[in-house]
């Protein structure tokens, strides 16, 4: 057997058992939408940063005054378990605003959760991280974007349409432990897509419209 | 009045295409991005992440040759800026790249896939694993098709070297 031939049915037999969770198409659709809000609000505030830069320049070459007020900590943000996207904007803007006390610049994207900083700047941006936003916010805020309970409602209403229409029982939606769908909810959909794909395509479009997703 | 109802009906067939794409390619983009990056967490926020970008431009994106070669590419770009980003944080947050399968025939040519830089994994799982040609390994990846065989050729010249 060739080396080619070695690695290629190594990795194919390790592929097989790897298993993972799809957010799911619903979900997919909510983050493109999410992402469309980010990308035309960001042109707004892009425009606002013109023109605030504009009046400035018109009106005063006087330095304007930064807001230093005391930016909250990780464990204030999570004091209610939850984190407002006003927190996590806030939280980001302290930790570079901490890193540029410290003579670096860094640049937070909200969307994504990440920073650009120089690779020099590693042991002041774990400090500062670990100050203003941590992995706490950053883990809460992220699973607060998925809500796998409303994914689940959503297939199992989309399901259930189907069947109805069909009169075939495709099985059953059950959840695990987190709400989120079950391996065997997760064949139910698969059933009900394969036996009867104009059916459950035409409950899906239904449903996402009924909800106004 | 008619415009508008032609518009909704192309609507709709997009997010039934997208739909299909979405259930049939997820689990296989997600298994060659995992053995890319070694974490098949990261690897389900990665083809996640990958596939909301399909479905904004699934018009065009469907009209690829090869879509999943699209969003394996997309994927794996989305988990390397996830990386880098963590290279500065502490490193017992960096996944760990060396994912052991008890039940492979030989565990060592996972070990010896991860100790090669992303560039050279990307190209060998897409060959071997998704069993792309190099022509559609060089489309997806956005690289010379002369590229794709010399990192392959590479890839496999050093994993024969670290299992000898």
């Amino acid at each position: 057997m060739s080396i080619e031939e070695r690695v290629a049915s190594d990795l194919k037999s390790a592929a097989s058992r790897v298993r993972g969770r799809p957010a799911g198409v619903e979900e997919i659709r909510r983050r493109a939408s999410r992402r469309r809000r980010i990308v035309q609000g960001g042109w707004i505030a892009a425009a606002l940063v013109v023109l605030a830069g504009v009046s400035v320049l018109a009106t005063s070459l006087i330095p304007q005054p930064v807001d230093l007020a005391d930016p909250p900590t990780p464990s204030e943000i999570l004091a209610d378990n939850a984190v407002t996207t006003e927190e996590w904007e806030a939280a980001g803007a302290a930790v570079v605003e901490c890193l540029s006390d410290r003579g670096q610049d860094a640049e937070f994207d909200p969307s994504e959760g990440s920073f650009s900083i120089a690779s020099t700047a590693e042991d002041a941006f774990n400090e500062c991280y670990g100050a203003h936003m941590g992995d706490s916010v950053q883990q809460r805020w992220s699973s607060q974007q998925y809500d796998p309970v409303a994914d689940f409602e959503f297939y199992r209403d989309v399901v259930e349409c189907t069947e109805s229409r069909t009169d075939v029982d495709f099985g059953e939606m059950t959840q695990d432990s987190l709400g989120f769908a079950s391996t065997e909810a997760q064949r139910t959909i698969n059933r009900a897509i394969e036996a009867a794909p104009d059916a459950y395509h035409a409950c899906l479009d239904e449903i996402v419209q009924s909800r106004g997703s | 009045m008619k415009m508008r109802r032609k518009k909704k009906d192309s609507e709709n067939l997009t997010v039934r295409s997208f739909e299909g794409f979405y259930r049939g390619s997820w689990s296989e983009i997600h298994r060659a991005v995992s053995l890319v990056v070694g974490s098949a967490d990261l690897a389900s926020e990665a083809v996640d992440e990958a596939m909301v970008r399909a479905f904004e431009q699934w018009d065009e994106v469907s009209r690829f040759s090869n879509p999943e070669g699209w969003v394996y590419r997309v994927a794996v770009n989305w988990a390397r800026s996830w990386l880098r980003r963590l290279r500065f944080r502490s490193p017992s947050e960096v996944p760990d790249l060396a994912v052991e399968d008890p039940e492979m025939t030989d565990p060592r040519i996972l070990r010896a896939m991860q100790q090669l830089p992303l560039a050279y994994r990307e190209v060998v799982v897409a060959r071997l694993v998704l069993d792309l040609s190099e022509a559609e390994v060089a489309e997806a990846l956005g690289v010379p098709k002369g590229t794709v065989k010399s990192r392959l050729h590479r890839a496999l010249n050093s994993m024969k070297e670290d299992l000898e």
